[in-house]
């Protein structure tokens, strides 16, 4: 009998990846000066914890990057509207990397539980450094609303929301400038499998049949079915955050499918215990592969391989794009895999 | 110090560990008995072979309500008692005293988790200080491991070590002139001991992706079977799905021992009785799950972590 998924702890999920993402940027893994300010009881978690959201973060990075440079010729620029995303901290991370600089706008909207939206803002309001590339914050930038306070500054935008209500999301994004027509990219790193499949995908068609271009990078968890994906299920449940979307879609070909059906054009999935296996081989061309595959190898003794390689299987990135103009080739591979 | 006592203790549901003063006691004790041990411990079958515990106090019970309790049954285990399960205290002090009150039925040798080092980032040196409210039993019991034996014979003919074989060893009288006495160093024949691994298809021996010890292929194995005259290793080290692993047409077995590892791998646990059948070794397996939930308690941790972790 499956527990009942416990808002709180769906809710707590993103606190989980936020001091496991400190601890991998606390051991070299690699670099966030943000993340430190979204974790309260700093401890340090297991190596395969510090590697596995390494490679989570790196993955979901070069994707977005993806995205990026394919809409460098976008004249009203682009957006990107993160689900759920927690105490993410790309936004800042790209700011300070200047990346956001490759397109000619990019406006950034992330939509969350009311409570979490309201955590992350007494956060800002206590740190400058996360203060500084909000234009008008605070006065022009926060906003009271019905739901709570949320952040409207021209290019950060924090919405409170519920995924599962398509309706009001909908409202909130028109009113608040979203622009149907640019190429918008939506992401859920480990977000969509906690919701109802049913409500989950009503979300993609929404998202498919209300924008022009829309472009998605997901991370979930797949296969339930061997005796690690159905220990999984059982833990998960038992911690209150069930994995409500992966039974019905519990596999990579069965993903794939669901995105086709939805109306994404162009879908392609890769399993993460590939891309470790060939990390090195999709860097930039500019960085030495196989110097950042050693460089991680040595950060820290590794006793839990098997185990690795267990979880890492039963994890994978999508992508997905909704586009007639630009051609297959350019999309239907990622990290030239 | 009253052993009977100790065990009683620990063998209560749920356990209760040892009062701080108690478990530097034994760990002493123990240490006094080691110290006059070889590197290479002398077996004699019948003997049940047991991998690694880590810490998984509730199927170590189950262990002996299905291998037969100790004295009874003669245990020789391969390492790793401690790390990754919430009860590596209870476990290694059960087995301590096991050890002191029956010096003769079970044999304790070193795992690669033996150490200061490794203990401080899997769990054990956590533990302790959440336990005791300091690290003094920590370092009484990481003191003690740099005394456990490194390897063992059954019968002279079955050699049993923790991780595998070493490129600086081709002769057991090698092991056994050894310095011990330490910590588990970053590198050399001792580190090769406790953390290395067989690997099915290389043939050359390369530096382990574990980042200590090396992993080695059947001609390793071949020669130091031949030129020790013995026909099996036995090891532990790698996590097992079915229990065990058979590699190199059943010369080499890894045997593991906790089951459903760290509450989240969903494997089945083995150990291997080795024992004389018409005047031959004979080895059967004999193979389990993890305790039922009801038998077990999880303790509640004061801590942000959520055990089992996964990427949520």
């Amino acid at each position: 009998m499956k527990n009942q998924s416990n808002k709180e702890s769906v809710r707590g999920t993103g606190n989980s990846a936020a001091l496991c993402k400190f601890s991998s940027v606390k051991k070299g893994y690699y670099a966030d000066p943000f993340i430190q300010y979204f974790v309260k009881k700093k401890e340090p978690v297991e190596p395969i914890m510090n590697r596995g959201f390494y490679m989570r973060v790196h993955a979901m990075d070069r994707l977005i990057s993806q995205f990026l440079n394919a809409n460098t010729d976008s004249s009203e620029g682009v957006q990107i509207i993160q689900l759920g995303g927690g105490k993410d901290t790309t936004f800042w991370r790209m700011r300070l990397s200047g990346e956001n600089e490759v397109v000619n706008k990019l406006v950034w909207y992330e939509i969350d539980f009311p409570r979490t939206i309201q955590e992350k803002l007494r956060i800002i309001s206590r740190v400058p450094k996360l203060q500084e590339p909000i234009v008008g914050w605070p006065k022009k930038a926060l906003k009271k609303t019905s739901k709570g306070i949320e952040l409207h500054s021209p290019d950060y935008h924090l919405i409170c929301g519920d995924l599962r209500d398509t309706e009001n999301l909908h409202k909130s994004l028109q009113e608040h400038g979203v622009n149907f027509e640019i190429p918008t990219l939506f992401i859920s790193e480990c977000v969509l499998v906690y919701v109802e499949p049913n409500l989950a995908d009503k979300l993609l068609s929404y998202i498919t049949e209300t924008f022009k271009l829309p472009f998605l990078v997901m991370y979930e968890p797949t296969n339930p079915l061997d005796n690690f994906g159905k220990q999984m299920m059982t833990n998960l449940s038992k911690m209150g955050c069930p994995l409500l979307a992966i039974e019905q879609y519990n596999s990579i070909e069965s993903q794939i499918k669901r995105f086709k059906k939805i109306g994404f054009n162009y879908v392609d999935v890769k399993n993460m215990k590939l891309l470790w296996d060939t990390l090195g081989k999709w860097e930039p061309e500019n960085v030495d592969g196989q110097k950042e595959r050693n460089r991680v190898i040595r950060l820290e003794w590794f006793d839990e391989l098997e185990e690795w390689n267990m979880i890492m299987s039963h994890y994978f990135v999508l992508w997905a794009a909704k586009n007639d103009q630009i051609s297959q080739e350019k999309f239907i591979k990622i990290f030239g895999l | 110090m009253d052993l009977d006592w100790c065990l009683e203790k620990l063998t209560k549901n749920p356990p209760e560990v040892l009062p701080e003063q108690v478990v530097k006691g034994i760990t002493e004790q123990l240490k006094e008995a080691l110290i006059y041990e070889s590197n290479v411990a002398m077996v004699e079958s019948p003997v049940s072979v047991v991998g690694d515990l880590h810490g998984q106090y509730y199927d170590l019970v189950e262990l002996f309500r299905v291998g037969g309790e100790c004295p009874e049954t003669n245990y020789l285990f391969l390492g790793n008692y401690v790390d990754r399960g919430f009860y590596s205290v209870e476990t290694i002090s059960l087995l301590v005293c096991l050890k002191l009150h029956y010096p003769r039925r079970i044999t304790l040798l070193r795992g690669n988790h033996e150490s200061k080092g490794v203990t401080q980032v899997y769990g054990f040196y956590s533990e302790c200080l959440r336990k005791y409210g300091n690290a003094n039993v920590w370092k009484y019991f990481t003191d003690m491991f740099n005394y456990l034996q490194l390897a063992a014979l059954i019968d002279e003919k079955i050699f049993c070590v923790h991780g595998g074989l070493s490129p600086s060893i081709s002769s057991i009288n090698q092991i056994r002139v050894l310095d011990r006495f330490q910590e588990i160093p970053p590198e050399g024949a001792l580190t090769d001991l406790v953390w290395s691994d067989p690997d099915a298809v290389e043939q050359e021996t390369k530096p382990s992706p574990r980042g200590a010890g090396h992993i080695f292929g059947s001609q390793l194995v071949d020669k130091f079977l031949q030129d020790n005259k013995i026909n099996h290793i036995i090891r532990s080290n790698q996590l097992c799905m079915d229990g065990h692993q058979v590699l190199f047409s059943g010369k080499l077995i890894t045997i593991w021992s906790a089951p459903n590892f760290c509450y989240r791998c969903g494997n089945v646990a083995s150990i291997l009785e080795v024992f004389k059948a018409n005047n031959s070794l004979t080895l059967k397996y004999n193979t389990y799950t993890a305790a039922p939930e009801n038998e077990r308690i999880i303790p509640s941790l004061e801590t942000t972590k959520e055990i089992p972790d996964y990427f949520k």
